[in-house]
């Protein structure tokens, strides 16, 4: 389904990402592993259309992605939850909803925060939330989307480890025969929970 | 996309000394003589000292709110109040209380009424709320866990002077320069204190002699002035790390003195608000009187201000959203060129605006438009837009680019990012604009004498002609009614950004 080739991505004086390739099958789940600042967030924005490679492609189902974020067939949770503030946890998790009808939306709202358990915080803004039930919001809102490939930047930074393991398991299920996943993180134990095939990145290579 | 907006920025904040230049081919080149270098310097020193004098005090003042002010509540900033009234508002301010002291304390009548040091209090009053606003800014993007950490090895006092003033440089010096250029291509206060200044001999010049070419040649040496300040002033700029709200709280303990400076600037940021309303209540009771034959001019003043808000708003934000941007790998000398061009139409005085604006209307199609309001509103808009564009920029700075990037890539439908997400967190940014610039049309001189149509005077002209030659009880009317307009303004802002804070700045990303 998505064939990354030869990505390069420098910033200033370095490489963040260099002739970086992999590819990923239909409902795949991959993760990334691998220290920080070794260009992990830099390929999902890659991948996602945030940011523009110096070199290299990106395809989906041998296609070139569209230079148009929107158009990719992609969502993503960010590291940061980067919720919107003057809408609701409802509204922003509905943003990107692909369904037009009214209570249809309403109800996959509440569906998934009450997956994420967060049903009952809908009508509260982001910031009357914690950290963590944020972060659950992000990712109720990046499923929501339903597109083909999630991109999740370690989105259980925020949650404690009993809750992590819980909503990593959920987000699992929610996936399952919808999306495919490639999962940033530092966590082994996470990686092997999730994912089914492991990546390694070192100073922006793939490493063996 | 990003050209079309560049265009639609630069051609009319240009357009005044472009048209003047190529319509003025051949014109005589005006002498340059020994009073006229004087005049320039005099315009120069009026505006060296207000530059001083308000960065001195913003410095102080600034510490002063940001250690004992309630960091979350908008009353931090309340010194804004008054900002955009009218700097003729102060000069009358300054008139008023040396008469009034005059009557108990004779000795205050010998304070003078006229000359440079006035002048230069004057200006200094009315470009201070800027001033200590971009000196606070500065405070708020210091790294609070850097500020601590100092403060464990050094003094708080030596702390600030040492770490923190250096960071707030670059903005100071940007503010300055901009305080600067306001300084230097206004007449209206040195007028008022009897001071004659090269932008006056600009105005006198066309009055006489009618070329406008002309006027555009003897602005040539003030407008080099001013672009050499902005080039010293903004260029600090490019090294500073991109704003990020800092978020932590700092108690510093500095010294008595110190203290006591920060408690002295905040004392004249309040003297900044009150001087100017105490000095006009004396004739309340004369205002009814007055208000009435002003019915009309304000009527033209509001027309006015609301036309030119209306065209140059959205052309301040395509050009304050560019400039916000960070710029592409490899792109910062563009990104440089394209602030200084930016900021390059600040260096316009206000009377050359006019010409050039007035040149263009009767040169072209356009000319019908001269007995309407929509000239000076264009006027105004033309003349005004750098600041609309520089407004905005500081409130974009804040926004958080992520959340916009989040939402391009997470939307259903092309412009879902934009109307629910992008314009949101634009809409303060947009208020502030708009009424600032509608509250800085109200009280504009340099353009609207020049614009406006026989038989439609603004209030701002009415005023500035009191001045001069009407009763003090007249002119404090009319003062004050635009000090109730500026108040009812500064309010309706206060009510329409107020809950809007959180619309995706970087300080909301703290949850509870």
């Amino acid at each position: 389904m998505l064939e990354v080739k030869h990505l390069t991505k420098q910033y200033e004086d370095r490489n963040a990402v260099s002739d970086l390739s992999f590819s990923l099958t239909d409902l795949e789940r991959v993760s990334v592993q691998g220290e920080s600042g070794c260009g992990k967030t830099t390929l999902l924005k890659m991948i996602a259309g945030l940011v523009m490679p110096d070199e290299g492609e990106i395809l989906m189902d041998g296609k070139t992605l569209s230079e148009d974020p929107h158009l990719r067939q992609v969502s993503m949770v960010f590291q940061d939850s980067l919720l919107w503030d003057h809408m609701t946890i409802e509204e922003n998790i509905l943003f990107g909803s692909p369904y037009k009808e009214k209570g249809k939306r309403k109800e996959q709202a509440a569906f998934l925060a009450d997956i994420l358990e967060i049903g009952e915080l809908l009508q509260r803004y982001p910031y009357q939330v914690s950290g963590g039930q944020a972060r659950r919001a992000a990712i109720a809102r990046a499923i929501a989307c339903e597109k083909r490939l999630l991109l999740l930047d370690e989105p259980f930074s925020n949650l404690d480890k009993e809750a992590r393991f819980r909503i990593l398991e959920k987000v699992k299920k929610l996936c399952e025969g919808h999306s495919a996943i490639l999962f940033v993180t530092h966590s082994r134990q996470e990686a092997e929970m999730l994912c089914e095939r492991h990546l390694r990145m070192e100073e922006g290579k793939l490493v063996k | 996309m990003k050209k079309t907006r560049i265009a639609l920025y630069m051609i009319p904040a240009l357009l005044p000394p472009i048209w003047l230049l190529l319509s003025g081919q051949g014109a005589k080149m005006p002498v340059m003589n020994e009073r006229r270098w004087g005049l320039l310097l005099q315009s120069a020193e009026i505006a060296a000292g207000s530059f001083l004098l308000c960065c001195l005090i913003a410095v102080f003042a600034a510490l002063g709110l940001f250690l004992h002010f309630p960091k979350k509540k908008m009353l931090r900033w309340f010194f804004m109040i008054l900002a955009p009234l009218p700097s003729y508002i102060y000069a009358l301010t300054y008139m008023n209380l040396i008469r009034f002291f005059g009557r108990w304390i004779p000795s205050f009548l010998s304070v003078p009424m006229a000359g440079l040091l006035p002048c230069i209090l004057v200006e200094t009053m009315a470009y201070l709320p800027f001033a200590v606003a971009i000196a606070l800014i500065s405070l708020e993007q210091a790294d609070g866990r850097e500020w601590k950490a100092a403060l464990l090895m050094k003094d708080a006092d030596l702390v600030y002077f040492q770490i923190i003033l250096p960071r707030q440089l670059p903005y100071l010096l940007a503010m300055g320069a901009v305080i600067f250029i306001l300084s230097v291509t206004d007449y209206s206060i040195p007028s008022l204190f009897q001071v004659n200044v090269y932008a006056m001999e600009i105005f006198s010049d066309y009055s006489a002699m009618g070329n406008s070419a002309c006027s555009l040649q003897l602005a040539i040496p003030m407008m080099a002035i001013s672009v050499a300040v902005l080039l010293l002033g903004v260029f600090p700029l490019r090294n500073v790390k991109r704003p990020m709200a800092a978020g932590e709280e700092v108690h510093p303990n500095h010294s008595p003195l110190m203290k006591g400076l920060c408690y002295l600037g905040v004392g004249i940021l309040f003297l900044q608000i009150l001087l100017p309303i105490l000095s006009l209540l004396p004739f309340i009771k004369e205002m009814a009187a007055e208000f009435v034959p002003a019915w009309e001019e304000m009527f033209h003043s509001m027309v006015t201000g609301i036309l030119a808000v209306i065209l140059l708003t959205p052309i301040g934000a395509g050009m304050a959203l560019i400039l916000s941007e960070r710029p592409e790998k490899g792109k910062n000398n563009y990104a440089v060129i394209l602030w200084i061009l930016t900021l390059l139409p600040l260096s316009i005085p206000g009377v050359l605006s006019g010409i050039g604006v007035l040149k263009f209307f009767s040169d072209t199609p356009l000319a019908f438009l001269r007995n309407h309001l929509a000239m000076p509103a264009i006027g105004m808009a033309i003349r005004y837009l750098p600041f609309s564009a520089l407004i905005q920029f500081g409130c974009y700075m804040r926004m958080d680019r992520d959340k916009i990037l989040a939402a391009r890539l997470l939307e259903s439908r092309k412009g879902q990012a934009f109307f629910r997400v992008k314009l949101p967190m634009m809409y303060p940014g947009l208020c502030i604009s708009a009424i600032v610039v509608f509250l800085l049309t109200l009280g504009d001189v340099g353009c609207a004498l020049m614009l406006m149509p026989p038989g439609k005077e603004p209030l701002s002209v009415k005023i500035y002609n009191y001045l001069h030659y009407g009763a003090s009880e007249t002119v404090a009317g009319f003062c004050l009614l635009q000090v109730i307009c500026c108040l009812l303004c500064m309010s309706l802002l206060y009510f329409a950004v107020k809950g809007h804070g959180h619309a995706g700045s970087k300080a909301s990303d703290k949850t509870i």
